[in-house]
């Protein structure tokens, strides 16, 4: 009997514990980061190739090259723009007075001073590509002709 | 229990680092040529043979023209023309008339060409007083055109 006792109390001993046990509130909060990352892939130069269309009107094009995206991970309301900034002249070797002004298409779209947009890309990991088209009139003068220009890269806080 | 709070908490202090060492990355330019090469090219047209009528003191002589041309800045289409200045008689070449091929601005020797487009005007002129010296006969001469593609000094 005494052994019995003895049980007995410790069995009222510990539900207490258990019971304050089950009473409290514990939260845990899982956190993950995922960094911003994508790959841009844009020409390094671009050569214009001489073309004579059927009129014979003399072109100095190419529309071989692309820009290009991927593995592209930015936010969900987020957006990967490219732009271009350029003169959209070449210059000529041997003389300040004259230069070649250019045109630049991607895709459908004309890039210019004024509407400077080439691609706008959100999250894909496949690849995204743009086609670039760049033409110039027939010059005035022989030479070796050459513009640099600029490909600018930003993430947007917003879908556009 | 407190082993278990203490692993959340640290859990939370390492995200929070992460997420501020990895910001969006800032905007980035990449740079590309563009670029052609346009070689030289031109037509220029020289004067074909020409009649002299006889007593005529100014022939028509035709132009040299540059009909074409996609040439270097600084650079240009030179014709120099080189005549004897002496029409030989056929039968006896010591027998003479002497001519000058002139444009409006004298003697032609040599001009310079840069488009399109540009041309001189060019005339035989024969001395009244050299027909009237003429021997009878069938006179020519040879004038030599050439044409050279140079940057100018």
């Amino acid at each position: 009997m005494k052994k019995s006792i003895v049980i007995l109390a410790l069995c009222i001993g510990t539900m207490p514990l258990s019971i304050a046990a089950q009473a409290a509130d514990r939260q845990t909060e899982v956190t993950f980061s995922a960094d911003p990352s994508y790959t841009v892939i844009i020409p390094e130069k671009v050569v214009l190739q001489k073309t004579l269309d059927p009129t014979g009107t003399v072109t100095y094009e190419n529309d071989e090259q692309s820009v290009s995206v991927e593995k592209v991970r930015i936010g969900s309301e987020e957006s990967l723009m490219i732009t271009l900034t350029s003169d959209y002249h070449l210059d000529v070797d041997g003389t300040m007075y004259y230069s070649l002004p250019y045109t630049v298409r991607a895709g459908d779209k004309a890039v210019t001073a004024d509407d400077d947009l080439v691609a706008v890309y959100s999250t894909k990991q496949e690849k995204q590509e743009t086609p670039l088209y760049f033409a110039a009139e027939d010059p005035v003068f022989a030479g070796t002709y050459t513009d640099t220009v600029v490909f600018n890269i930003s993430i947007k806080q917003e879908l556009i | 229990m407190k082993k278990a709070i203490s692993a959340a908490a640290a859990f939370v202090m390492a995200s929070a680092m992460a997420a501020t060492a990895f910001a969006a990355p800032a905007d980035e330019e990449r740079n590309t040529e563009i670029t052609t090469q346009i070689e030289p090219t031109y037509t220029i047209v020289v004067p074909a043979d020409t009649a002299v009528d006889f007593n005529a003191t100014t022939t028509d002589f035709g132009a040299v023209e540059l009909v074409a041309a996609q040439i270097d800045p600084s650079f240009a289409v030179n014709v120099t023309l080189d005549a004897s200045g002496t029409l030989k008689n056929s039968a006896d070449a010591s027998k003479t008339i002497a001519y000058s091929v002139e444009s409006e601005d004298g003697k032609y020797t040599t001009a310079a060409y840069h488009t399109a487009g540009e041309k001189t005007d060019l005339t035989i002129n024969i001395a009244q007083s050299q027909w009237d010296e003429a021997f009878a006969g069938d006179y020519s001469d040879t004038v030599t055109f050439t044409i050279e593609y140079a940057a100018e000094a």
